[in-house]
């Protein structure tokens, strides 16, 4: 039987957990072509909603076009044109049709043919040469205009925040342009650098001030991992007890993506044993281990006052750092070691603040305590 | 995994043979590199090689316990025209025939000395034995152009992907 769970991926259908309110909420945008600024903290599962819901318009054949663009990892206004250009087959499944209503639009550019050789998945992208890239951002946009005139169309730009690093001038203000005249289009911009997303769309004097709905994904609660898992393994006739579920959801303080992790692996473990605490220790410390080699070169990579901040968050739950017991607990001399501390590991991902500094990585805040004996 | 038309001399893609011993997920970029830090997860490319830098060591940790698909450990460095070390680590695995990479760091400044003190800390630390890492030493080629050539005699890198 397949294990249902699922971590490194996209995680929709059954695997999906609930959310049920949240993709009604954006559903009801999307029908209504507003557009979102879905963000949380990495790792809770922004992508697999947007995939989810993606999958749900679908089902329900509502007519809606959909497209989802991954932008991490992209540092030019060219990135940005060649990720939105490929994204494009998801609104055409016939590429000769792509080809023809693509090429048909298009004054100025020369196309390229992609075919991943894995998945055989075809896509267009631009050819930049000879061609200023404003022009072709004009004609790019002026596509998902005319499709969207035939039917409505939601597209998501995945890790959005990535743009505010484009060098070239003007380019959040001339897609801002594009993206207003857009009235049949659901624009999602999702992004995980919380401070840097919502800046971009909270800050009046920036380009995309306004121009969003807030939507914050919170983690999952607890009640509703429970039917979920329950459901989940009693297709092979294992019972899962309310308690032990409600136990991993709080281990893994109820962050989707490690009790997904968990859940995989606790499905991989040979039935008929029960799942007695011993095995619950035991997947937690398989899934520590696993990633041992990764966390032991991240600690051996930071300063000592690095890690001395990381031990200092751990023994005060992220809260009171500056006072002087608790620097003199990890050996810190001054309040401002910390603080440059701090700013560096946010820098890193490796703690976000929210209301008190955490480790963003349960697994890395795991191999933390159990290898400084905490 | 890419066909592409309009191939640029020295492009390196990533390397999609799973049976292959190892990977250069790396772009010679005849500009300047970009200092900003693209998102590590999805990044094809890991590391960029700008004008004046060459690769430098290549480490590759091959735990033998507790995993059933193909795993490996890596740490790629560069040497950046002012002598000091760029470095990325990452996970790599083959999980139904698809290479996957995930949890990468990035260290954009460190120095030889401090390289080397983290490896030795590393396996020190992990208890990996010699048998499960291996280290590939490109400092002794003086050229980018002779370690690309080196790699690809080692059928280190997928020659497809360079024109």
């Amino acid at each position: 039987m397949k294990n249902p769970f699922a971590y490194s991926n996209y995680v929709t259908g059954e695997s999906f957990c609930n959310r049920k309110k949240e993709l009604s909420e954006l559903l009801k945008y999307i029908k209504g072509s507003q557009n979102v600024l879905l963000y949380s903290h990495r790792r809770y599962g922004k992508s697999s909603l947007i995939r989810q819901i993606f999958r749900e318009i679908k089902e329900k054949n509502l007519n809606i076009g959909t497209m989802h663009v991954e932008l991490y990892g992209t540092i030019s206004e060219k990135d940005f044109i060649t990720r939105t250009f490929q994204g494009l087959n998801q609104l055409e499944s016939n590429f000769e049709r792509l080809l023809k209503s693509v090429s048909k639009a298009l004054k100025n550019i020369k196309l390229n043919l992609s075919i991943d050789s894995a998945t055989g998945a075809t896509s267009v992208s631009p050819t930049f040469e000879a061609v200023n890239e404003k022009i072709i951002l004009e004609e790019l946009m002026n596509i998902l205009s005319k499709y969207s005139q035939k039917h409505k169309l939601v597209i998501a730009f995945d890790e959005f925040q990535e743009i505010a690093n484009y060098t070239e001038d003007g380019f959040e203000k001339r897609i801002r342009s594009f993206i207003q005249q857009h009235s049949n289009i659901c624009y999602i911009f999702s992004g995980s650098q919380q401070h840097l997303i919502t800046e971009m769309f909270n800050s009046n004097n920036r380009a995309f001030y306004k121009l969003a709905e807030s939507f914050p994904l919170d983690k999952i609660e607890a009640k509703h991992y429970i039917p979920w898992a329950k459901n989940l393994f009693s297709r092979k006739n294992v019972h899962l007890p309310t308690e032990l579920i409600e136990e991993i959801v709080a281990r893994f303080e109820n962050h989707p993506m490690y009790i997904q992790n968990f859940l995989f692996h606790l499905w991989e473990e040979p039935e008929g044993k029960g799942f007695s605490p011993e095995i619950i220790n035991k997947v937690e410390n398989a899934i520590i281990e696993k990633r041992s080699l990764e966390h032991t070169v991240l600690w051996e990579t930071l300063s000592i006052n690095q890690k001395k901040t990381l031990k200092l968050i751990l023994l005060n739950n992220g809260c009171n750092l500056f006072n002087a017991d608790s620097l003199k607990s990890v050996n810190l001399k001054t309040g401002s070691l910390v603080t440059k501390a701090l700013s560096s590991l946010i820098k890193k991902e490796i703690i976000v603040k929210n209301g008190r500094y955490m480790i963003q990585d349960i697994v890395f805040k795991k191999w933390l305590q159990k290898t400084l004996s905490l | 995994m890419f066909l592409r038309n309009g191939f640029k001399k020295h492009y390196l893609y990533e390397e999609t043979d799973p049976k292959s011993d190892a990977v250069l997920d790396m772009k010679k970029r005849s500009k300047n590199i970009n200092s900003k830090k693209s998102h590590p997860e999805h990044d094809q490319f890991l590391m960029r090689i700008g004008q004046g830098e060459r690769l430098y060591k290549f480490y590759y940790f091959r735990p033998f316990a507790g995993r059933r698909e193909y795993f490996e450990y890596r740490i790629l460095t560069k040497e950046k025209a002012n002598g000091m070390l760029k470095m990325v680590s990452y996970n790599f695995k083959i999980v139904s025939d698809i290479p996957q990479k995930s949890s990468i760091t990035r260290v954009p400044e460190i120095s030889k000395k401090q390289l080397e003190d983290i490896v030795q800390n590393v396996v020190r630390k992990t208890n990996t034995s010699a048998d499960e890492f291996e280290e590939l030493d490109l400092s002794r080629f003086s050229t980018i152009d002779e370690q690309l050539e080196f790699l690809k005699q080692q059928d280190r890198v997928d020659t497809m992907y360079i024109m």
